[in-house]
């Protein structure tokens, strides 16, 4: 125990900011990916092949090399571009940056699922209501899609805090980082602060995990 | 609830000598219509029509493109040649969606398996429309669907959610949903067949009444009893084509096509 205590205020800090890292996150990837299911559906090619390739790339490549790609290639462009645009890539905006664009790709999916799940014969009645096709999409889709999506975004976002270890990669505040950090400084005997992270990932999760699970009985009961 | 009392021109700027001139008051009208699913051919040169006030009938096989036809008469279905004029206004076939609401809005869809918003109380259901396409006040559309429940006697049930109510009650909501845009015509897909047989009754009843209100109607169905005695004309159609429509009692009584007579004497004897 004693190791712990010492280490224990810089372990919470890194907690709080994988925190950070994941509400700043998940809510762009759900108004990206709601954009990408939307150009996916589109009729106009121009917008679907886009869409398409982005979510097949993204879902087909490691999230490691996607954030080195942002962190350093990307970096690397903004500076030819114009040397003080290079700061806008720090750990933060990288982490954000990636793990938004990554959980998109994710969440365009669980959109394109659920607008699937609303019957065809919905939309028929409301064009021959006449109504438009917007007032069609937030009047009668999306109020019928959200109840069946919230479960699948809600388990994302607990894969979201787990994969936000990713950040240490590129040396972030996170708590993967911070385990890290001492796991290097204490080679010789590291398992204290696996156990440590292990617990406060924990602790993070399985508060989410319920309201899931809590949810979902809900909502199945009052389909 | 009068369906002629307010009527709405089908484009609000357009005045109504704007409009092409309505021969005879012909609320639907096609002209050499086709469609093809793939390169099956669905609806063969069909022309059709259907006059103010008129109750028609439409019967005939299964896949003899009943649906298909009333589909594309509001457009969800894309014809693929001839034309259709709804109110002498014709329904231009390459239209976004935004640009057919104003003429959709002019024909009321009844359909076989209902489709009722399932997140929507039933007065909702029947106001969402007016409120957010013909734009009445709060008070004014809920004057309305409450009028409109009563007419098909569900009032007591405005505040219930559809999976509450019975297959009968659901559909009877839809026709009240249908009602409240004010349409110049009620098309209904087979609004019975989805019903259990004890609930069928009630469902025709209402219709019934709309049609005795002199509302103008166009009703795929297979209750031949319904067609017979509610609609001013039959029109059978088989394989694609309109084979032969006329007075019901005429067309029941002595078909002059052979494919009308095998039509009809095949579902004639199942019935009492
Ligand atoms: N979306 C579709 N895609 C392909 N073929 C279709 C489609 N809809 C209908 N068809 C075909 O078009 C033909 C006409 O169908 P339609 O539904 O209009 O017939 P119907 O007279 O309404 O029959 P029923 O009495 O069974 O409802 C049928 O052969 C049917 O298989
Ligand atoms: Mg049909």
């Amino acid at each position: 125990m004693d190791v712990i205590w010492p280490v224990l205020p810089d372990f919470l800090v890194g907690a709080r900011n994988t925190i950070f890292y994941c509400l700043a996150a998940f809510p762009l990837a759900l108004i990206l990916g709601l954009l990408l299911a939307l150009m996916d559906d589109s009729r106009f090619i121009w917008l679907r092949n886009p869409a398409r390739i982005f979510i097949e790339v993204v879902r087909g490549t490691p999230i490691v090399a996607q954030i080195f790609i942002v962190y350093y290639g990307l970096g690397a462009l903004l500076a030819s571009l114009h040397p003080s645009w290079a700061l806008w890539i720090n750990n933060w905006t990288a982490g954000i940056g990636t793990l938004a664009l990554n959980y998109a790709a994710y969440e365009a999916e669980i959109y394109r699922a659920g607008f699937q799940s609303v019957e065809k014969g919905q939309e028929e009645a409301a064009l021959s209501l006449g109504l438009t096709p917007s007032q069609n999409f937030f009047r009668i889709q999306l109020p019928q899609a959200i109840p069946l999506m919230i479960p699948p975004f809600v388990n994302d976002f607990i894969y979201l805090l787990k994969d936000s270890a990713v950040i240490s990669v590129i040396a972030g505040t996170e708590l993967t980082s911070v385990l890290n950090f001492f796991v290097r400084k204490n080679a010789s005997n590291p398992m204290p602060f696996f156990l440590l992270a292990i617990v406060l990932y924990l602790l993070m999760s399985l508060p989410v995990s319920y309201v899931a699970k809590r949810l979902e009985r809900r909502l199945r009961a009052a389909l | 609830m009068n369906l002629e009392s307010e009527q709405v021109p089908i484009n609000g700027n357009v005045s109504p000598q704007d409009l092409a001139p309505v021969e005879g008051d012909i609320i639907i009208r096609t002209e050499n219509l086709n469609k093809y699913f793939g390169d099956k051919h669905v609806l063969k040169d069909i022309h059709f029509e259907v006059r103010r006030r008129e109750v028609v009938a439409l019967i005939g096989p299964s896949g003899s493109g009943k649906s298909t036809l009333i589909r594309c008469l509001n457009a969800l279905e894309k014809a693929d040649s001839g034309d259709i004029y709804i109110h002498g206004e014709r329904l231009n076939p390459n239209l976004s969606v935004k640009q057919l609401s104003p003429i959709r809005r002019e024909l009321g869809m009844v359909f076989q398996n209902f489709h009722l918003f399932p997140h929507m109380t039933v007065l909702q259901n029947v106001i969402e429309a007016p409120l957010l396409v013909r734009k009445l006040s709060k008070e004014q559309a809920v004057a309305l669907g409450e009028s409109l429940l009563a007419k098909v006697g569900l009032l007591e049930k405005r505040d219930v959610y559809p999976s509450r109510l019975s297959g009968g009650q659901k559909q009877r909501v839809a026709i009240a949903r249908a009602l409240a845009m004010q349409p110049r015509a009620l098309l209904f897909d087979e609004p019975t067949s989805a019903l259990d047989p004890e609930l069928v009754g009630e469902v025709l009843k209402v219709m019934k009444d709309l049609a005795y209100e002199g509302s103008t109607m166009v009703v795929v169905t297979h209750e031949m009893q319904f067609a017979r005695d509610v609609s001013d004309r039959v029109v059978f159609m088989s394989d694609g084509s309109i084979v032969e429509e006329g007075d019901p009692d005429e067309l029941f009584r002595h078909p002059k096509e052979k494919r009308t007579q095998h039509f009809l004497e095949r579902v004639l004897s199942v019935l009492p």
